[in-house]
């Protein structure tokens, strides 16, 4: 296994990836919590589309992805949806819309051919060292954010009415937790690909809230499960030359019927 | 525990959302040590009279004069808190301090000090650890009230109480609310749907019926040529072991 992190992309491809399932397991637990978890997915579609067009226009991928990504969290934050339908309605239609844009634009743009596969699936172990240098900053400050003002967003995801009455800007608040979220997103997928950054953000809270006893641990819980399945997935795909994405994915998945197991064995006991 | 200062006044206002005026012509006030209950049935406009209490819900038309700005602590409807969020009765009674504090702010010890006080004001203290949603319908509401406490209220607004409960909690709930007011000297506003809740425990009442209104003392609104011209039925209101309860109906030959 040591010389295994010997090699550059091996450890570029783990910072990447600890810094990706900080930042996404962190915001994970609000997602799951807020009941939007489809909001994940649509935003992870929404920054490969943003990846794709920048390819076809000849800028860089992430900045695409970051400021579609962010416009598209505003936008999901700030809309209210018609009476006649729910809320979540507005996300199916931004995952629908960003998931076909992604193979129209990579369909009618040869640019982007090249770069397709890992736009669509991502490719960490292809992560080069100023795109780790990108995503571990942004993650930072995403993070450094909710550490910053976590009291603030338990209160506005737990309970609105009251934080508004208390004379906090709830709107301000969702949609700050609504662009971290966005920004998280869009510096992981070009790196991880929809799937990863869309498993990242959603199972490793999932298993976090089946397992603790608390919010507190479930914060912690959350973001460690992530790390450690992104290392996991990391070595295994090394050592049995399976794609580290799916494998990653398919690790972070088992976390989940574990963590229910656990938590029955523990109320049994 | 009545003083004669308006805490807070309505002057004809007219409220409503998207200039589409809901309630008009609605003046009332409450003064510092009253609790007002402000009674009518779903639709009636009572959600648009608390949030325009709450600042949520600017007037229309009229004008709404606070004395300074009272700390208000809210107690919303319990139906409208997902409680799927692993908060403990602590952690909930500390969110009433979130109003005191800035963005950057931490809950100081006195902080801690102030939530706890709450939850043993309202008989939850031994609770404190336990999760919310794992709390009953009654004890969830007590610490939703410790919560309101917390931010140390001039006025206590609650949204509902004794929505969904069983006789025996409705009775304690608004008992505790009653000995808050009475003994505190905190001032109330309590929203219900349901008269009887606040007919021994409020001091004055707004009355929203059939696109009427009524405001005034409880003893001067609660007759019964009133209130059955309001509720369009024969109401009779009786006096059992010192307190009033209403008999809706003609009575059976």
């Amino acid at each position: 296994m040591r010389d295994m992190f010997q090699l550059e992309f091996m450890r570029l491809a783990a910072v990447a990836g600890v810094f990706a399932a900080l930042s996404l397991g962190i915001l994970g637990v609000y997602v799951v919590l807020k009941r939007v978890v489809f909001v994940g997915l649509a935003l992870s579609n929404l920054a490969t589309v943003g990846a794709a067009l920048a390819l076809a226009a000849g800028w860089p991928a992430e900045a695409g992805a970051l400021l579609l990504t962010l416009l598209g969290a505003a936008a999901l934050a700030l809309a209210g949806t018609p009476r006649r339908l729910p809320a979540e309605s507005l996300v199916g239609w931004t995952f629908a819309v960003a998931s076909a844009g992604t193979v129209l634009v990579l369909a009618i743009s040869h640019r982007a051919d090249a770069d397709a596969m890992r736009l669509l699936f991502g490719n960490v172990l292809a992560i080069t060292a100023p795109e780790a240098a990108a995503l571990a900053t942004v993650a930072s400050v995403v993070v450094t954010v909710h550490l910053l003002f976590a009291r603030r967003f338990v209160l506005v995801v737990f309970d609105p009415e009251t934080a508004r009455a208390a004379g906090i800007a709830t709107g301000a608040w969702l949609l700050a937790l609504y662009v971290t979220l966005g920004a998280a997103t869009a510096a992981a997928v070009h790196e991880t690909g929809a799937l990863l950054a869309f498993a990242l953000v959603t199972l490793p809270a999932m298993a976090a809230l089946l397992l603790g006893t608390g919010l507190r641990s479930a914060f912690v819980v959350a973001p460690v499960l992530a790390v450690a399945a992104v290392l996991a997935g990391l070595v295994l795909s090394y050592l049995l030359d399976l794609p580290t994405g799916p494998l990653t994915v398919a690790l972070l998945a088992l976390l989940v019927p574990l963590a229910a197991l656990a938590q029955r064995l523990r109320r049994s006991l | 525990m009545k003083h004669d200062r308006p805490l807070l006044a309505f002057f004809d206002t007219s409220l409503g959302y998207g200039g589409v005026p809901v309630l008009r012509h609605l003046s009332f006030h409450i003064c510092r040590g009253e609790f007002l209950g402000i009674v009518g049935p779903n639709g009636s406009g009572k959600t648009t009279i608390l949030r325009a209490i709450l600042g949520l819900v600017k007037p229309l038309h009229g004008t709404i004069q606070r004395s300074a700005t009272p700390v208000i602590g809210y107690v919303p409807q319990r139906e409208h808190i997902d409680t799927i969020m692993p908060v403990t009765a602590f952690e909930v009674a500390l969110m009433g301090r979130a109003g005191r504090l800035s963005a950057f702010g931490r809950e100081s010890r006195r902080d801690r000090e102030v939530a706890r006080q709450a939850l043993a004001r309202v008989g939850v203290a031994h609770l404190e650890s336990r999760l919310f949603r794992d709390l009953s319908g009654g004890q969830q509401q007590r610490v939703l009230i410790a919560r309101a406490l917390a931010a140390e209220p001039e006025l206590l607004v609650l949204d509902e109480p004794t929505t969904g409960m069983d006789l025996a909690s409705e009775y304690s709930i608004v008992e505790l609310i009653r000995n808050l007011n009475r003994e505190s000297g905190l001032t109330v506003i309590l929203v219900t749907h349901v008269l009887p809740v606040v007919l021994n425990a409020a001091t004055t009442i707004l009355l929203l019926e059939n696109g009427r209104i009524l405001s005034g003392d409880l003893a001067d609104v609660l007759e019964e040529q009133t209130l059955s011209s309001l509720y369009r039925l024969p109401v009779r209101l009786l006096q059992v072991g010192g307190r009033r309860t209403l008999v809706v109906g003609a009575a059976d030959a």
